[in-house]
């Protein structure tokens, strides 16, 4: 047997090192900027060779029934163990942060450069910490070690949003953690008890450990889990999201589009799919009432909402965040209706919108820094002075609304096909519905930046490379994932639930 | 030889300490006092450590005191639970005498020092004894000993205020005891035996009556003020936050987590889990009191201005977990219990050990006036944090194991509905160690000259009302850096500098760092932080031993009291 | 009501059962009430020599003698001496009197102490005077 663990316990431990890397050579920047890109570039090579291991038989140098694919680090009780696995859904969302990560810091280096902010090691180091978490999510073999990275993840990014240590920002991470904590501590932290009670165990098994769960139970435990995870921020617990907007840029960028908010709406994937399963998903039922139905109305309701309130915000960041509610709840959507099509679109949304997004985040903060304006009112004509970012934005806007050329097309044609599977046709009047207020809300912003006519003189202002290239590069990779979306779906096809 | 002294450990476990410590005294030289208080820890420890050894290795202690047979003569008994206890205790006694060396609690004196030890020494002795001994009267007279030296300790702490606690715990705590003493007098009214095991085999042969239901409602007000459980917990906030630190640390560990211990063995062993259990609707009164408990102390604790005090708030909400364990009776919840005693004991001592750190270097305990701490005291601060994390139940973390292990037990029971109370707690928590952290980690440092009591105060604490006469006056700005502790909510208009240690001497403290933390120490702390943190990720070694315990308690075989 | 004449008719045999507890609720209630520390103590002190009291009333058997054995050979004992008292009562007592010496000995130090510190002994007055010297102990 060939352990596969070490890699694994690489790639979680590796943002770890670099954070404490980053804290000792806290002196010279240059020297610590360099570790953090460089621990980012090791653990990407990491995870592309955990995919290259992990790739369907054909490829495999060696059949992938030669790999051990539990790795068991700590027995902290029997039965409660902290241990890692690799599956294609942790592998994606492996992949996707860990691709983030680089192009995630040379932005932020050049963001709070540009702020010559006093505590970038902190910062640095912090942000290292919450991709490990990140990691140590996506790779967790059993509840308990997701929840105890989500736990880990949950404080160790709440300095971070409070990094400005403003009234604000300290008054937004008491919400922060207000609701996280709560959501998580009480609701979450009482499902996994409750399934490591009735269940069958707490590992991610194909297929469900609740398959002698009574139905009424289940439901209680899938909506225990899907409140329970507050980093989905289905509504009406996504107030923590619009709060967290007085962080920094590259935080949002890390809340929205790499970490927190993909932990969240991929526990509630990998929890449907390995805990649950398909069928005992598809089973809830109480005296006839298909359960099930009522309850995928819930990040329907809220993929609604979000977009309308996300209309009405004119601060961009407030905009952002609304429409990655709206956005959460597609892959949140896509878990719940327990049929593959739901599966691979919910998981490969997870990559398009973190890279749709986190363009989209990468771009605010560019015209932030650089034009000093926050207000989408104040941004006709503006596309004439930053060219780069607005194709970007553009690019990525297209993306999050779903149309060609750009990957967010075929996350939302795989949950079109689920609800159509489900029967459910106003499930899929609202993904339409929403797909057109999304190209309302966000392709108006560059139509405006390019169209109308300026306020003020014009003159360029993108003149920071380590801000434009990565916002650049990942609205490239949107563009990419367009046409290798075919591979994605079919290497999380593979999973029999 | 060594199998003489393996027979003779349970009595030298007690009587090390009782022997040793009028020597201190005696000897009246400091420095031997030192030495021979330290000794008489890791002796102790490594007795306890002997016995758990033995006890794993099958055997059961029976020490019959001057060879008199057990029901006529006093008998010592050491099981899984007894060594478990011991073991435990005599842990975080060790780190708390290394610790009570350093410097934080710079008011004893010189001369004070012997007599302080000895009062330790004794204290810690009566509380092996209370666990060691199979004799009721006997816990009653081993628990007024550390009760009078308790008396003593908490007296000397540097706020006057102590000795208005001490007094106050005396007469609660004489109270209890005097409860205690009387549910024992009604024992042997009825059976003719004070002999634990005796007791229990004529009370289940007998049948209960109404003298025993007395001695039962007695026996459980009286150690319930000993444990702090809930209602009856009025003594410990004052007694802790005004004790000397070290003193806070050693009872914070031990007093009440022994007292639960004979709460354990005389509702197990001597009445019988099937009289307090199902016959008697303890189970419930104590959930009730638990589930109170761990709902409201945090609240105070939220509301608490003084940072000791707040922490002790905390001890009544996490005793109320271990309680809820005896509560739920059977074998998993009152490992739960033990595991949460254990666990409870070191994340607790290691934070009033940071705090001690941090009070005597600042010369505060006042919440508000602890502002960007953790820039200078880092290592106080973090270990505080982590411990801090543990009372929440972060995963990872000790407190995590044990809510965990606790809600699973009240699951397997049916008593589902347990988990949302503890839960809740657990939230509760984050809330008061999260003030902590926004003060300690983000709140405007205050300058190093207002630390050192040499410049001006931060402005958001000059402006609070308790100060404004004060800059009228010309007395040092610095005093806004004193403890302002509030007993009984009295707020107190107190003088400059009177409670600052001499570590913190306001004319001749240099202006940049203050006093360097001494190895006395960092050491214990960092000892207690690695325990934490390696029992929390892997805690098979407390768990089995937790388990154990309870199972030696509760079989001969495992009772299911759900049926 | 005969229960009532039997209950009366059996308080003479229970008197220090009575006196005990009467004794016993007096000690709490003066802990409780009384503001002045000393009194407090005093209360307590009542309210153990009650628990005593108990103590030493159950070690007592009816007809029984002084548990002390006589010179005289046993043979030649009269019957009715071959009932004693039970001694372990009295000796648990003594322990606990010890005991209960020594609360209150620490108590009255505990007084003195307060005394020096807040000049007065009654608590309203100590609530009152919240502002007092430290003691700096030598």
């Amino acid at each position: 047997m060939i352990p596969i663990g070490i890699p694994i316990g690489l790639a979680v431990l590796i943002p770890f090192l670099g954070a404490c890397g980053v804290v000792a050579t806290r002196k010279s920047p240059l020297v610590r900027n360099c570790v953090l890109v460089i621990s980012g570039l090791v653990n990407l090579f990491l995870l592309v060779y955990l995919l290259l291991v992990y790739l369907p038989p054909t490829y495999l140098p060696v059949p992938r029934e030669n790999y051990a694919t539990v790795q068991v680090l700590f027995e902290t009780l029997p039965g409660l163990r902290v241990a890692f696995h690799i599956e294609p859904l942790g592998l994606i969302f492996a992949l996707t942060a860990g691709l983030l990560w680089p192009i995630t810091s040379v932005y932020s280096i050049g963001y709070l450069k540009a702020g010559n902010d006093p505590h970038q090691t902190r910062f640095h180091a912090l942000f290292c910490v919450a991709i490990g978490c990140a990691m140590g999510i996506a790779f967790a073999e059993n509840l308990f070690t997701l929840f105890l990275f989500y736990e880990i993840l949950t404080l160790s990014t709440w300095p971070l949003v409070t990094h400005s240590r403003t009234p604000e920002a300290m008054a937004a991470g008491r919400v922060y953690l207000g609701v996280l904590l709560t959501t998580s501590l009480i609701l979450f932290l009482l499902a996994i008890v409750l399934v490591g009670s009735y269940g069958s165990g707490l590992s991610f098994i194909p297929g469900g450990v609740l398959s002698n769960v009574s139905p009424t139970l289940a439901t209680v435990l899938l909506l225990l889990f899907l409140f329970g995870i507050g980093k989905a921020a289905v509504m009406p617990f996504h107030r923590w999201l619009p709060n967290a907007m007085v962080a920094p840029v590259p935080v949002s960028a890390l809340l929205h589009a790499v970490a927190v908010v993909k932990a969240g709406v991929f526990s509630i994937l990998k929890i449907s799919v390995y805990i649950f399963g398909f069928d005992s998903l598809s089973s809830l039922r109480l005296n006839d009432i298909m359960l099930q139905d009522i309850i995928l109305w819930i990040p329907a309701i809220t993929i609604l909402l979000a977009s309308v309130i996300a209309m009405r915000q004119d601060d961009i960041k407030a905009r952002l965040a609304y429409s990655t509610i709206s956005q959460l709840s597609y892959i949140v959507l896509g878990a719940l209706m327990a049929n593959q099509m739901g599966m691979i679109g919910g998981a490969i949304h997870i990559t398009m919108h973190a890279f749709g997004k986190i363009t989209l985040f990468f771009c605010a903060g560019a015209i932030i820094v650089f034009s000093g304006k926050n207000k989408v009112s104040e941004m006709n004509g503006l596309g004439r002075s930053m060219p780069w970012t607005f194709v970007a934005f553009f690019i990525a806007a297209l993306s999050i609304a779903g149309l060609p050329p750009a990957g967010g097309v075929w996350s939302k044609w795989y949950l079109a096909l689920a609800t159509l599977e489900t029967g459910q046709l106003g499930l899929l009047a609202v993904l339409m519905i929403s797909s057109l207020l999304n190209v309302y809300y966000l392709l108006s912003i560059p139509l405006r930046a390019f169209f109308l006519p300026a306020d003020g003189p014009q003159q360029a202002l993108e003149n920071r490379a380590s801000m434009v290239v990565p916002l650049m590069l990942t609205a490239a990779v949107s563009v990419l994932l367009f046409f290798i979306a075919d591979g994605l779906a079919s290497f999380i096809g593979e999973i029999q639930s | 030889m060594t199998d003489i002294l393996s027979r003779h450990l349970p009595i030298l476990q007690v009587v090390v300490a009782l022997l040793i410590a009028p020597f201190c005294v005696v000897l009246g030289s400091r420095n031997l006092a030192r030495i021979l208080m330290v000794s008489t820890a890791v002796i102790m420890f490594a007795i306890s450590v002997m016995l758990l050894v033995g006890v794993f290795n099958g055997e059961v202690y029976s020490y019959q005191l001057g060879g008199w047979a057990a029901p006529w003569g006093i008998e010592y008994r050491v099981d899984y639970l007894t060594a478990f206890v011991l073991f435990t205790i005599n842990l975080i006694h060790l780190l708390a005498s290394i610790f009570c060396l350093g410097r934080t609690d710079d008011n004893i004196g010189r001369a004070a020092r012997p007599v302080f030890y000895t009062a330790w020494l004794l204290c810690i002795a009566g509380l092996n004894g209370m666990v060691v001994t199979n004799d009721a009267f006997n816990v009653f007279v081993f628990l007024e000993i550390s009760s009078l030296s308790t008396y003593v300790l908490i007296s000397c702490g540097r706020d006057p205020k102590a000795i208005l606690a001490a007094y106050r715990y005396l007469i609660v705590g004489a109270v209890g005891a005097t409860f205690i003493l009387l549910s024992i007098g009604l024992l042997y009214m009825q059976t003719g035996t004070l002999n634990i095991s005796d007791l229990s085999r004529i009370i289940a042969e007998r049948g209960s009556d109404r003298t025993i239901i007395m001695a039962l409602s007695f026996f459980i007000i009286g150690i319930g003020i000993k444990c702090a459980i809930f209602p009856l917990h009025d003594w410990l906030p004052n007694a802790y936050s005004f004790a000397p630190n070290s003193v806070t640390v050693l009872l914070s560990g031990t007093a009440t987590k022994v007292a639960l211990y004979v709460m354990l063995r005389f509702l197990h062993d001597l009445f019988g889990a099937n009289f307090s259990f199902t016959e008697m609707p303890l189970d419930i009164v104590l959930i009730l009191c638990a589930i109170l408990g761990m709902l409201l102390a945090p609240i105070v604790a939220l509301r608490e201005s003084n940072l000791k005090r707040m922490f002790a708030w905390s001890s009544v909400a996490q005793i109320s977990y271990i309680v809820m364990g005896i509560g739920i009776g059977t074998t998993a919840g009152t490992a739960a219990a033990l595991l949460h005693l254990f666990n409870h004991s070191i994340i607790k001592v290691a934070i009033f050990m940071a705090v001690g750190i941090v009070i005597a270097r600042t010369g505060t305990a006042r919440i508000k006036l602890l502002g960007g701490v953790a820039q200078r005291h880092r290592f106080a601060c973090y270990a505080m944090l982590f411990g801090g994390l543990g009372l929440i139940g972060i995963p990872g973390t000790v407190g995590f194991v044990s809510k965990w292990v606790l809600v699973t037990a009240a699951v397997e029971k049916g008593w589902w509905w347990l988990a949302i109370p503890v839960l809740a707690g657990s939230l509760a928590s984050a809330a008061y160690i999260w003030r902590i952290v926004e003060t300690l980690w983000t709140k405007p440092i205050a300058t190093d000259d207002a630390m050192d009591g040499g410049g001006s105060a931060p402005l958001d604490a000059k402006a609070e009302g308790g100060s404004a006469d004060i800059a009228g006056s010309k007395k040092s700005p610095g005093a806004i850096f004193r403890e302002r502790s509030e007993f009984d909510r009295t707020r107190i208009k107190d003088d400059t500098r009177k409670y600052l240690p001499a570590a913190v001497d306001l004319e001749h403290t240099p202006t940049t760092g203050g006093t360097p933390i001494h190895i006395v120490e960092w050491l214990p702390l960092m000892v207690l932080t690695g325990l934490a943190l390696w029992f929390g990720l892997n805690a098979s070694f407390t768990s089995d031993l937790a388990l154990r315990a309870a199972a030696s308690l509760i079989n001969p075989e495992p009772m299911n009291l759900s049926q | 009501m005969s229960s009532v004449e039997a209950w009366f008719g059996a308080l003479p045999g229970l008197l220090n059962y009575w006196v005990a507890i009467i004794l016993l609720v007096c000690g709490l209630i003066i802990v409780m009430d009384s503001r002045n520390l000393i009194k407090k103590l005093i209360g307590l002190n009542i309210f153990q020599s009650a628990v005593f009291l108990l103590f030493i009333t159950m070690g007592k058997v009816s007809q029984g003698h002084p548990p002390i054995l006589p010179s005289i050979p046993r043979s030649i004992m009269p019957a009715a001496i071959s009932n004693f008292s039970n001694p372990l009562p009295h000796a648990l007592i003594l322990t606990a009197i010890v005991v209960g010496v020594a609360t209150t000995a620490v108590g009255l130090a505990l007084i003195v102490r307060i005394r020096r510190a807040y000049g007065t002994i009654h608590e309203d007055q100590i609530a009152d005077k919240p502002e007092v010297e430290p003691e700096i102990m030598p």
